[in-house]
């Protein structure tokens, strides 16, 4: 299978990279920076944008009426935030927040249900995204089920090293618990488990990845089945139609 | 991860209905003309309805002595094959095909029709309004998707933060929401399965509910005898489920009112 990390660069975004420059103009997308922690939209709320992550991580959330969340899915440079936009919801009722600073292409809502609209190469990208995003977000409801801790937490910073650059993820452990809906005691016994296990290094908000092949073997079986399916519709996806 | 799946396909299963509504709401107007991009797990429920959709139109299509027939291929764009034999490409923008993905033992998904194509009388104002129509089904479909993840999302968010006892009463009122009665057949070595989670620990739950008289439970068959109390018990997720399904799709929310009849 031809490799997809060609494809996820920290230049580009997937879906962007999978247009014709004709469609791309058309889009018009302007290139920001986001800061962690900055909310991209609240729940409920109409988006006046679409972001194309390419070197940062928005992480989507379900905030409970006490304040308690839970993410449901990360987005990076493999897809949009967004799909409310085009699906005729306009909104939705999880929040995006940034879960690594970085940058991002954004669109206008407008230009982007236009585009869309017109059923070129747009609309399939962006199907496929959904597709691979929904398998994403049915692998976390069953991980939070069934799966230990640490062996969340494994998947979650595959998933996240994946969609960055380097092999580090900036993030403190009290972040972590808020993303994962975990206490902040759960996150410190896992990352110390990782840690004493020589597979990360913590410390002063950021993690290390020393041994990626170690936090793989760790993972359950979630991290491969997220993986396999996007890479699979990136690479169908990404092939002439 | 067999309780994993099982978790899903229950999942599937209370969806399911809905979908089949709809796709019955679309046989009102007209052939019905689309696919849709769903997840690779949703797919399962879709193709299935697509299936008994084309049967009928098959059935429809032997019968009817008319003429003229219009028929939408999905696989290549839009085609209509008139009476006399002559293909015609339209003038008018084909819709975006809707894609159905082969099976996950299909390496590259692919777009597939309808296994025939689905036939209607077709003059020139009838192929218009079938476009529009197929515009209409697509934004359905879309709709539909993401009204989807609504459940999703919720799981996800439940099995993280909510007590058996109040995810057992979200399955029993979405269960029950979806069946003609308050009546549903179902074994608690089955709703430990959908739940993800111990037998003993449904028992418990069930055991307290009846003990409160929501619910009385007897040889694999659940009644709510007390629904108002079930929806006390229940955490949010359910009512964020239902709020989420009735503004995407009202339709279907119509139909389970029985303010829409077929």
């Amino acid at each position: 299978m031809p490799s997809t990390d060609r494809l996820l660069d920290s230049k580009r975004n997937a879906l962007l990279s999978g247009l014709s420059a004709v469609e791309r103009k058309r889009l018009d997308p302007e290139l920001v920076s986001l800061t962690l922690g900055q909310v991209l939209y609240e729940a409920g709320e109409t988006m006046s944008h679409a972001y194309f992550p390419t070197d940062c991580i928005v992480s989507v959330l379900y905030v409970m009426r006490n304040g308690q969340s839970a993410e449901i899915a990360i987005v990076g440079n493999d897809g949009m935030v967004g799909i409310a936009l085009f699906m005729g919801g306009e909104s939705t009722l999880s929040r995006g927040i940034v879960q690594n600073a970085g940058h991002a292409y954004r669109v206008k809502a407008a230009v982007l249900k236009d585009e869309f609209d017109r059923g070129e190469a747009l609309t399939r990208l962006l199907l496929m995204f959904s597709s691979a995003w929904i398998t994403q977000m049915v692998q976390t409801a069953a991980c939070n089920r069934h799966h230990p801790i640490d062996q969340q937490l494994c998947r979650w910073m595959l998933l996240s090293l994946d969609r960055l650059p380097a092999n580090r993820i900036s993030m403190t452990e009290k972040l972590i618990g808020n993303m994962l809906g975990l206490s902040p005691l759960d996150v410190t016994n896992a990352t110390g488990e990782l840690h004493d296990a020589g597979l990360i290094r913590y410390d002063a908000g950021e993690i290390t990845v020393l041994d990626r092949s170690g936090i793989e073997a760790r993972s359950c079986e979630c991290y491969e089945v997220v993986k396999k399916e996007s890479d699979r519709l990136l690479l169908s996806m990404l092939a002439p139609a | 991860m067999r309780r994993c799946r099982l978790l899903l396909e229950g999942l599937l299963y209370r969806v399911g209905s809905a979908i089949e509504r709809l796709l019955s709401a679309t046989l009102l107007y007209g052939p019905l003309l689309a696919a849709c991009c769903l997840s690779g797990l949703a797919k399962v429920v879709v193709t299935a309805q697509v299936d008994v959709i084309s049967r009928s139109h098959g059935g429809v299509t032997r019968t009817s002595s008319s003429p003229t027939w219009a028929g939408l291929d999905t696989s290549r764009g839009a085609i209509f094959r008139l009476g006399d034999g002559r293909k015609k490409r339209p003038t008018l923008r084909p819709q975006p095909n809707l894609v159905i993905h082969g099976g996950r033992d299909d390496p590259k998904p692919r777009g597939r029709s309808q296994r025939r194509p689905s036939l209607s009388p077709a003059g020139n104002g009838v192929l218009k309004s079938e476009f529009e129509f197929a515009r209409h089904v697509q934004d359905l479909f879309l709709r539909y998707t993401q009204a989807l993840i609504s459940p999703m999302r919720q799981i996800a968010v439940c099995n993280r933060h909510h007590s058996i006892e109040q995810q057992l009463c979200r399955w029993l009122l979405l269960s029950a929401d979806r069946l003609p009665n308050n009546v549903l057949t179902m074994t608690q070595d089955l709703i430990a399965n959908m739940l993800g989670v111990r037998r003993e620990g449904v028992t418990a739950s069930a055991g307290k509910l009846q003990d409160a008289g929501v619910i009385r439970y007897s040889r694999g068959r659940i009644t709510i005898v007390d629904r108002p109390k079930l929806e006390k018990r229940v955490c949010e997720c359910y009512a964020v489920v239902n709020r989420e399904f009735d503004r995407l799709l009202p339709i279907a929310s119509n139909l389970n009112e029985g303010k829409l009849v077929l």
